[in-house]
């Protein structure tokens, strides 16, 4: 037999209340997995938007944010091809739309040149490309064009007019599938920015080496004081977007880990108080503080792995679920990383140390025959 | 109060010194300088009406306690001096609790491990041991039990055979047969017959019952915290002044 065996039966004695304390902590490690496991495929997805393209750097006007309200005009891209150490040069436009409708408040639509890249490496679903010429026509993500209800040959209503859908695609981005992509033309005429882009990613030559960027990032930087050209991965993590998702899914966590804590704080030392008289008897057999200590603290990790079991198993199915609901299908990507997993079990056991850590302590500090004559 | 005791005892194990204990910042006196000693190999049997002293007494004497005033020394060594009183009780004294203290969801064999995890055994040599002692007390068949399938004197042997474990120098029962019937009781009381005579094993018992000091070789009577008389069995009777 060994220490964590009689962790493991004391916990059988009592077999509801320790249901209840792992079903509590379960739904705390599923509000982690599930809320950090969003934020992070959010950040993840977001970043692979530009280094799947091969980006080094992402030219926007300074600011911080995605500049939605500002852009950059169309004559910089050209003065960036031309700088030394500058590979392919990809610029566009973005913006928000909603479809009330259809409870979709968050759809991105992106406007690109006809002959940009991104147009040519998205795979065809139903329809065709865009193509130079054509006015008031969209493509649409493949989860759009679902959550919609359109294929090719359809019409779609964006700010207020109708576009024609030529083309629905696939992209390896949950953003672009959930996304609307127009010529660049329209989308400038639609939101009154002619001339210009939200910003450009840049590729380095050669690309991804470093002092390549540095050197390429300071001539960007010099062609215009108000331009910041960021390496991809600072630029993800410095959006206004990004942090807000961060702290929000933190402190969501951080009330559910709270109420975790409290529910294992709860059940321990109700269990460890109803066993004063058994412990005073360990005690009196020469069990040493730590092992009592040891023993509380075992039994309450046990109940946490319990609980992180089930949790990860409930945060999973809600990422599944939160990318299946037509809401939010366009910004959950539906997988489980590993972060928010390690996160999540990480913070049961915390919960658990911090619940035993007080009736574990306050038992290490009583007397044995103070423990046996209040039993 | 001191009491001399009668000579040509055996060699000196427990050295009780003038040993006091208050409670509630002195105003409750459960015990008053008490002085005796244990040999080495004996059975000593405390007896004296409930609030005596009697419980308070073996609680000092297994270190599960500290005295008010005076000391108690094992070996000559007081214990107040020791570092690791865990260490001392986990070696040196084997405890049986009227109530047994066992754990419910153990079985047997598992309950009679408890001691040994502070005792140098791995779990094979846990699990060996264990055994061996359940044998001793004639439970080889009830390994797997847990308690609730045993009867109150089988449970009371598995008490008894945990108290064994760490192969204590000094076995203190709190009245070992309060809870049990009288044919349970006499077989608890065989079994430290036994222990007492082909283990050696040092004894120190409490109890209410005749029958249970008739078995020791020594009965320390104890009244209103003080010893009111040390008596040898069939010998000399020392009524100790107060």
């Amino acid at each position: 037999m060994r220490c964590l065996t009689i962790a493991a039966k004391n916990l059988r004695r009592r077999p509801v209340r320790s249901l209840l304390t792992a079903a509590g902590l379960a739904a705390a490690v599923a509000a982690i997995v599930s809320l950090v496991g969003v934020a992070e495929s959010f950040e993840s997805s977001f970043l692979a938007l530009y280094t799947q393209r091969g980006a080094d750097l992402v030219v926007q006007r300074r600011g911080g944010a995605v500049q939605l309200s500002k852009g950059v005009s169309l004559k910089l891209g050209q003065q960036i091809r031309e700088l030394p150490g500058a590979g392919p040069v990809i610029g566009g436009l973005m913006d928000m739309v909603a479809f009330e409708d259809r409870d979709l408040f968050m759809v991105i639509v992106n406007g690109w040149a006809p002959d940009c890249p991104v147009l040519e490496r998205v795979k065809i679903q139903d329809g065709r490309r865009l193509l130079a010429g054509d006015k008031n026509c969209v493509m649409l993500g493949r989860v759009l064009a679902a959550n919609l209800g359109k294929q090719a040959g359809d019409t779609v209503t964006v700010y207020g007019q109708p576009f024609q859908v030529v083309g629905v695609f696939e992209s390896f981005s949950v953003y672009e599938n959930g996304a609307v992509f127009m010529l660049l033309e329209d989308l400038q005429r639609q939101m009154d920015r002619t001339g210009q882009v939200t910003g450009y990613i840049v590729q380095a030559n050669p690309p991804g080496d470093p002092r390549a960027i540095d050197s390429l990032r300071a001539n960007i930087e010099a062609l215009d004081p108000e331009i910041a050209a960021t390496p991809c991965a600072e630029f993800v993590g410095s959006l206004n977007q990004m942090r807000v998702t961060r702290v929000m899914s933190w402190v969501i966590s951080a009330v559910a880990c709270l109420m975790g804590a409290f529910g294992i704080l709860n059940t321990m030392a109700m269990s460890v108080f109803g066993r004063r008289c058994e412990i005073g008897a360990f005690r009196a057999m020469g069990w040493r503080t730590w092992r009592v200590v040891l023993l509380i603290v075992e039994e309450s990790l046990l109940l946490a792995g319990a609980g992180s079991i089930v949790g990860v198993a409930g945060g999973f199915l809600a990422i599944v679920a939160l990318a299946h609901w037509h809401v939010t299908s366009g910004l959950v990507q539906g997988d489980l990383p590993l972060r928010a997993v390690c996160e999540g079990v990480a913070m049961a056991a915390l919960m658990a140390i911090v619940g035993a850590a007080y009736p574990a302590l306050r038992f290490a500090r009583l007397a044995p025959v103070d423990a046996l004559r209040e039993g | 109060m001191t009491c001399n005791e009668p000579s040509g005892g055996p060699t000196e194990l427990l050295d009780v010194r003038s040993v006091s204990r208050t409670y509630d910042d002195g105003t409750v006196c459960a015990l008053k300088g008490v002085s005796f000693t244990i040999g080495r190999g004996e059975y000593v049997a405390i007896m004296g009406p409930s609030g005596s002293g009697k419980s308070t007494l073996l609680n000092l004497l297994g270190a599960l306690d500290h005295p008010s005033q005076g000391e108690i020394c094992f070996e000559g060594q007081p214990l107040c001096k020791m570092r690791n009183l865990d260490q001392f009780r986990a070696r040196t004294i084997g405890f049986v609790f009227q109530s047994f203290h066992l754990l419910p969801t153990l079985t047997a064999l598992e309950n009679v491990q408890i001691p040994m995890f502070e005792g140098p055994l791995d779990r094979r040599g846990r699990i060996r041991k264990a055994e061996e002692l359940l044998c001793l007390v004639g439970l080889s068949h009830r390994l797997k039990h847990v308690p609730q399938k045993l009867s109150v004197g089988e449970r009371q042997r598995v008490a008894i055979a945990r108290a064994l474990a760490n192969d204590p120098s000094v076995l203190l029962a709190d009245e070992p047969t309060g809870n049990l019937d009288s044919r349970a009781g006499a077989g608890v009381l065989d079994l430290f017959d036994h222990l007492h005579r082909e283990r050696g094993v040092t004894l120190v018992v409490i109890t209410h019952g005749a029958e249970v000091a008739a078995r020791a070789e020594r009965t320390i009577w104890i009244r209103d915290g003080q010893i009111d008389l040390l008596q040898l069995n069939g010998g000399a009777v020392v009524r100790c002044a107060v």
